[in-house]
């Protein structure tokens, strides 16, 4: 946990209210970007991260800042999305079940839906198309490490699952986004002639 | 085609998750493969894409909302209080006592043990403790003499030792006799050791009735007749169906075989000819005049003389009770109810005085002479089809047999014999 989140725990624990609304300030956008990609709707996310807030201000004493403070909240949200998604998990027609449909993303959510990504870029909308093939799986883990930025074992605690698991999942996951986009790359005659640099050097 | 392990090398290489060794490895791999590097590029762009997406933006009221609900503190943890010592003070001195005698007691046991030479098993080295003569002495010039008693004799306890003391047991001689075995102890059936059983009720034995079954040609059997006669001791009034394959032959055999056995059965006109003709598919032979014994040899006769015969004519016979449906068809049959379940001769519990029957009987023995009602008769009519049936009013046979029917003999059992048709 890095010292200002250290600092800022310590201040609210003893009473200081503010620094709160300080770790509120520095990862409610973050959060939320998260939590829009978890549950079916903005109005949804914006309980989700509340809740998640919330809840961490009353098990503030319990944290023993071994892990993240982000990570922390980032589980809770997640706990949180989770429950959401459960109650409201019966809400199929069967009108709709008899119906002809065309190609339907796996996921639901605004996000991934045209209407919703008109207001984005093009490249945004092929994105989120790709992104609602995916399997619900590979998707949650690879948001969790592209946008949401949390390392294997940050990713394994908020799963519950091994390391081992969370890094042959994404490894799944990549291979198959990269399927997903291939055709993209093909249309893209101009990003042909970069193949030839060469690549960044890995990082551990 | 890069192989899966290679290409889990480069998607950890593009989480930035390897190990020091593993980016060594990546490092030669990239440097060696054009494909690999390629493919590397690729899923790194697909990351940097992901990245470059737009974050959704928290509502502008987010934070706002969030402080509004917080409590003015966060929640600490609630230690619980302990509770506060008891008032009344309690002397520790026994306490003290006790631990005193049971740290003795372990030091004396374990000294005691401790002491204990184990035997050395070849081939297993014990540890032990080598005697260091100079270290020895060392350690005996800088220590004080050890005057303490040796550890496995029990430590004296200093002052006097509180509460009470037993007193010790004083042998008592007592006379040699031979033990006796303790009496067994009583048993004492309690809650916990007797569960409560269930009360069991008497039991009640069901006993099933199964219709006297069995074929006409079984009667030259004893135990079968006993069956039957015991069979017919059970109700007062009985149905015996007789399946013959031709039930105007069967009628003729019984008719032979009650001439046998002194019963006369009148036959009313038109049932006679239908049995000359074969018109009719079941006949009924009624009499209240047979005892259960008649009966068997009746069918002991007939069984006799159906045995006879080229090929016999009666197949089963079946021996039931009369229901209210038979005393119907008896009733409607012979235009009378003969009353089948009335008791023949019963006493009247009311004291009767000489002279109150004694007009009766003079009546009846000038009307009805002696021996009229004691012969043994049975009427033979019609029974199926119904309709086929002779009307009571125009048989003169039947009034006859109404007419001639004396006082029911006690051990008289009323039967309906009906011959049917066999279809088996």
């Amino acid at each position: 946990m890095n010292d200002d989140d250290r600092r800022l725990i310590a201040e609210c624990l003893g009473g200081r209210r503010d620094a709160f609304g300080e770790l509120v300030s520095r990862y409610q956008a973050r959060l939320y970007s998260a939590a829009v990609r978890l549950v079916d709707s903005p109005d949804d996310a914006a309980d989700v991260v509340q809740d998640a807030f919330l809840n961490a201000y009353q098990s503030l004493h319990a944290f023993k800042g071994d892990a993240e403070f982000f990570t922390w909240l980032y589980r809770i949200a997640f706990n949180g999305a989770i429950s959401l998604k459960r109650k409201k998990r019966p809400t199929g027609s069967l009108d709709a079940a008899g119906g002809e449909h065309g190609f339907e993303p796996a996921d639901p959510s605004d996000y991934v839906r045209t209407g919703h990504a008109l207001e984005r870029t093009e490249e945004d909308r092929l994105l989120h198309a790709a992104l609602g093939r995916l399997s619900p799986e590979h998707r949650e883990v690879l948001t969790m490490k592209d946008l949401d930025g949390l390392r294997y074992e940050e990713i394994a605690e908020v799963l519950g699952v091994p390391v081992g698991t969370v890094r042959s999942r994404l490894h799944r996951a990549r291979l198959e986004l990269r399927e997903l986009l291939a055709p993209l790359d093909d249309a893209e005659p101009q990003d042909r002639g970069r193949g030839d640099r060469p690549p960044p050097e890995p990082t551990p | 085609m890069l192989p899966d392990d290679v290409l889990a090398l480069l998607t950890a290489a593009v989480d930035g998750e390897l190990t020091p060794a593993e980016v060594t490895t990546v490092r030669a791999l990239l440097a060696g493969s054009d494909e690999a590097r390629a493919a590397y590029k690729r899923l790194r762009a697909d990351r940097q894409r992901l990245r470059r997406l737009t974050p959704a933006a928290p509502p502008a009221d987010l934070h706002a909302r969030i402080m509004a609900r917080l409590p003015a503190r966060p929640p600490v943890p609630v230690e619980v209080a302990r509770p506060s010592a008891h008032p009344r003070r309690v002397s520790r001195a026994p306490i003290a006592v006790a631990a005193s005698v049971l740290l003795a007691v372990t030091g004396g046991s374990f000294a005691f043990f401790m002491n204990q030479t184990s035997p050395t098993v070849p081939g297993h080295p014990t540890i032990v403790a080598r005697a260091d003569t100079k270290r020895d002495r060392d350690w005996e010039r800088l220590l004080p003499r050890d005057t303490a008693p040796p550890p496995s004799a029990p430590a004296a306890i200093e002052g006097p030792i509180e509460g009470p003391v037993e007193p010790a047991p004083v042998a008592v001689s007592l006379p040699v006799a031979p033990e006796i075995a303790p009496s067994p102890r009583p048993v004492v059936r309690d809650v916990l050791t007797f569960p409560p059983l269930p009360e069991v009720g008497k039991l009640d034995l069901a006993r099933v009735r199964v219709p006297f079954l069995a074929t006409v040609a079984e009667f030259d059997r004893e135990d079968v007749q006993q069956q039957f006669v015991n069979e017919l001791g059970h109700d007062p009034a009985f149905r015996i169906d007789l399946f013959a394959r031709d039930p105007g032959k069967g009628v003729e055999l019984l008719q032979a075989a009650g001439k046998v056995t002194g019963l006369t059965i009148h036959a009313d006109t038109m049932t006679r000819e239908r049995v000359q003709r074969k018109l009719a598919t079941a006949y009924l032979v009624y009499t209240d005049s047979l005892s259960a014994t008649d009966l068997r040899d009746l069918l002991v006769r007939l069984a006799a003389a159906d045995a006879k015969a080229p090929q016999r004519t009666f197949d089963a016979v079946h021996a039931t009770p009369v229901t209210q449906t038979d005393q119907r068809e008896l009733r409607d049959t012979l235009g009378t109810d003969p009353g089948l379940w009335k008791r023949p001769g019963t006493p009247t519990a009311e004291p009767k005085n000489v002279a109150s029957g004694t007009a009766d009987r003079i009546a009846k023995t000038l009307t009805d002479p002696p021996g009229k009602g004691g012969e043994k008769a049975a009427l033979l009519m019609t029974f199926a089809p119904a309709q086929a049936r002779t009307p009571p009013a125009t048989s003169r046979e039947l009034r006859q047999f109404l007419d001639r029917r004396g006082e029911r003999r006690p051990a008289a059992v009323p039967v309906l014999i009906v011959i049917r048709q066999a279809t088996g």
